[in-house]
This record gives structure tokens, C-alpha cells and sequence, in this order.
């Protein structure tokens, strides 16, 4: 099975039928993010997003 | 890439594509309600105790209610929110105890701290329903299954009791796990195992507010498949219910130091689990730089020590 990473061009649209689409959030502390998203309502933020896809096999 | 740039490529694909990242967005930012009443917001500790004679680090091991009570109140004043009993040992190539035994070894030490009225949880690190149910009656918080509560009995036990449970993730058993363990990709395959696990779960009634995931870090899992779940924890918040992490004193920690002197040459050292102390907070600090609520750890005062220290360096 096909395992790429991009973090900046998706290999595919996400979720979408042809891959598998996760995304990871990268962490950082509230100080080093302005305008962060808050991680599960706790103390860690992100703004950015590592993607992953997978193809899948149809 | 930022999430919204994710946002715009996926609503020019089409509105599934939309939908679905928008949920799993969701499921990253939504606040986790409370676990068992313990605040998700911030990290907690659980702290190990084995009934057992033969687990893989000996100080965890206890064998009398004396002990077992000084341990668990060192443990809870040290900032222990969990206190895990187990009867039976789940290192590499464990046998399977009879499910008498484990109940003769984990219901006095339950019942005597459930009667101490200690200001912690009480978790049963077990893989077997009678023992589940047994200390269910006596009290117990909350359930830890290694075998992710895989057959039926146990899924309808758990939507009947409405008893929070911490789901891990192994491949195989014990007695075989570690021979020659496979995965495509272990972050993302053992993603979509908790993925339709947590849905089989939920359509059986349990409460999602009910589940903690546990990856479990050496169950049935090369080195290089430990490292890459540490690199991507961050992945495991999409589930939208809190993380377990257990590295503590794990033969990961020893093959690390082994590659690292034999790469330097030297062939002789103690990489035993009681010389593992310091790996063991490398990773608690990593998982908690990664969002994850609970530390499972036998040094629950060094563990309490790093992230206090973390807390105010403001990482």
C-alpha cells in the first residue's frame, strides 16, 4: 500500500474516495500561536496541520 | 499546511469532502467532557501497582496490603489522579493466569483501598469479564483492558454498567506479540482500528464521554513502530476522546540505549527496566507536549516533577 506525506500539496482532495485522508495537528504552546486553534479545550494549540494519505486499494 | 487552506481545498472537492474535514476539525478543538470526573483539560497521572510475581519491573510488583497502602498514598500525594491494579503480568511472553487467580489476587488490595477511601481512582488493568465484574461490585472506577474489550459479553457488560473503560490497542497476545509484529502504517492502522472500535462501541450504547484510548506503546509493535506513534500522537486527538500513553520503564527505552553504545562502540550496559527512569520522563514529557490527558507511569512523583517543571517553562 502507497504511505505519502505532503505538507503543503495533498496527493488527493481530502476524504476523499480514492485515499485515506488523516490529519495530525502540529503543537505548539499558546505563547508561540497568536491565533491558534486550542487542542481538545487543553493546554496545547496549532495552527497547522501535518496531512497524511494513503491510498486506498478499490 | 494551515486548516484553513485544508477548509478551501476541500470545499472546492465537494461537500463530503467539506463535511468530513470540518467533523474531524471539530473533533480536534471540541473539549473532552470529564473522564470518570477527571478534568480532560489538563494532563493527569495514573499510577502502576502489578499483584503479580512476575512483571517486568519489580518495584511495581506488590505483595502485601501494608505495602500496597504506603504505595498508593506515596503515589496519590505525588499527584496521582488513577491508581491501576493489575493481577495479571502483559510483558512479552506472559502466560495467561487463570481467571481465579487474578480475581484472588486484585479483590483484597480493590476492596482494602475502596475501604481506605484513598482520593484517587482505582482502575482494573484486566483482560477478563469475570474479574472485571467482580471488582465492579466492589467498587472499582474504572476498566483497562490490553485486549480492547474484544468480545461481545464484555462490550454489552460495559454499555449495561456505564463504567468508564481505557480501550489499547495490541496486536496478538502477550505470549506471541512481540514475533515479528506488522502494519502498514502503525499510527494510521492502529487509527482506524480505535476509529471502528470507538463506533462499534457507541452503537452498543456506551457513552463516548466513557472512552479513553490507550495506542499501547510495545504491545505487538517493533521499535521503529513505537517511534513512529510517538511522532504522530497528535493524530490520535481526530478520535475526539482522550489518550493514554504508557511508556514507562519499556524495553523501547533499553533499545534506544543499546543502539546508541553499540554505535559508540561499547558493548556493556544495564539497560534493565530499573535503569530506564530517565527515557521514561523523555517520553512522558513528549506525550504531554502532544496533548495527551493521561500518563501511565510507576514513578508517579519524577513524572509529577518533569511536568510541573515543563508547565512553567511554558512549553
Amino acid at each position: 500500500m502507497a504511505f505519502v506525506e505532503k505538507t503543503r500539496y495533498l496527493l488527493a482532495p481530502p476524504y476523499c474516495r480514492s485515499a485515506e485522508t488523516f490529519i495530525s495537528p502540529i503543537l505548539s504552546s499558546p505563547s508561540e500561536i497568536l491565533d491558534g486553534l486550542r487542542l481538545a479545550g487543553g493546554w496545547r494549540f496549532f495552527k497547522n496541520l501535518r496531512v497524511l494519505q494513503k491510498k486506498k486499494i478499490i | 499546511m494551515s486548516t484553513q487552506e485544508l477548509l478551501k481545498v476541500a470545499k472546492k472537492h465537494s461537500n463530503t469532502s467539506l463535511t468530513e474535514t470540518e467533523f474531524q476539525i471539530s473533533n480536534l478543538v471540541n473539549k473532552r467532557p470529564t473522564f470518570a470526573k477527571l478534568d480532560m483539560s489538563k494532563p493527569n497521572i495514573m499510577g502502576v501497582i502489578n499483584i503479580t510475581p512476575d512483571s517486568f519491573y519489580k518495584n511495581s510488583q506488590i505483595h502485601n496490603l501494608k505495602k500496597l497502602k504506603k504505595y498508593s498514598y506515596e503515589m496519590i500525594n505525588n499527584g496521582a489522579s488513577i491508581i491501576d491494579i493489575g493481577g495479571e503480568s502483559s510483558r512479552p511472553g506472559a502466560e495467561k493466569i487463570s481467571r481465579l487467580e487474578e480475581i484472588n489476587r486484585v479483590i483484597e488490595p480493590i476492596r482494602y483501598l475502596k475501604n481506605c477511601k484513598v482520593k484517587s481512582l482505582i482502575s482494573l488493568d484486566s483482560r477478563n469479564l469475570s474479574t472485571m465484574k467482580t471488582c465492579y461490585k466492589i467498587g472499582v472506577d474504572i476498566l483497562n483492558d490490553i485486549s480492547a474489550f474484544k468480545e461481545r459479553s464484555k462490550i454489552e457488560f460495559i454499555s449495561k454498567t456505564n463504567i468508564p473503560i481505557i480501550i489499547m490497542h495490541m496486536q496478538n497476545e502477550p505470549t506471541n506479540m512481540q514475533i515479528n509484529p506488522k502494519y502498514s502504517f502503525a499510527p494510521t492502522d492502529i487509527y482506524n482500528f480505535f476509529s471502528k472500535k470507538i463506533t462499534d462501541f457507541i452503537e452498543a450504547g456506551v457513552k463516548k464521554s466513557n472512552i479513553v484510548i490507550d495506542p499501547g506503546i510495545g504491545f505487538g509493535k517493533t521499535l521503529s513502530d513505537n517511534l513512529n506513534i510517538f511522532k504522530y500522537l497528535p493524530l490520535f486527538h481526530g478520535l475526539g476522546v482522550p489518550i493514554l500513553i504508557g511508556a514507562s520503564r519499556k524495553s523501547l527505552i533499553g533499545e534506544l540505549t543499546i543502539n546508541d553504545y553499540k554505535f559508540r562502540g561499547k558493548n556493556k550496559i544495564d539497560i534493565s527496566p530499573s535503569k530506564r527512569l530517565s527515557g521514561s520522563l523523555a517520553f512522558a514529557i513528549h506525550a504531554n507536549m502532544c496533548g495527551v490527558q493521561i500518563l501511565r507511569t510507576h514513578d508517579v512523583f519524577e513524572t509529577n516533577q518533569a511536568l510541573i517543571c515543563q508547565k512553567y517553562l511554558h512549553l
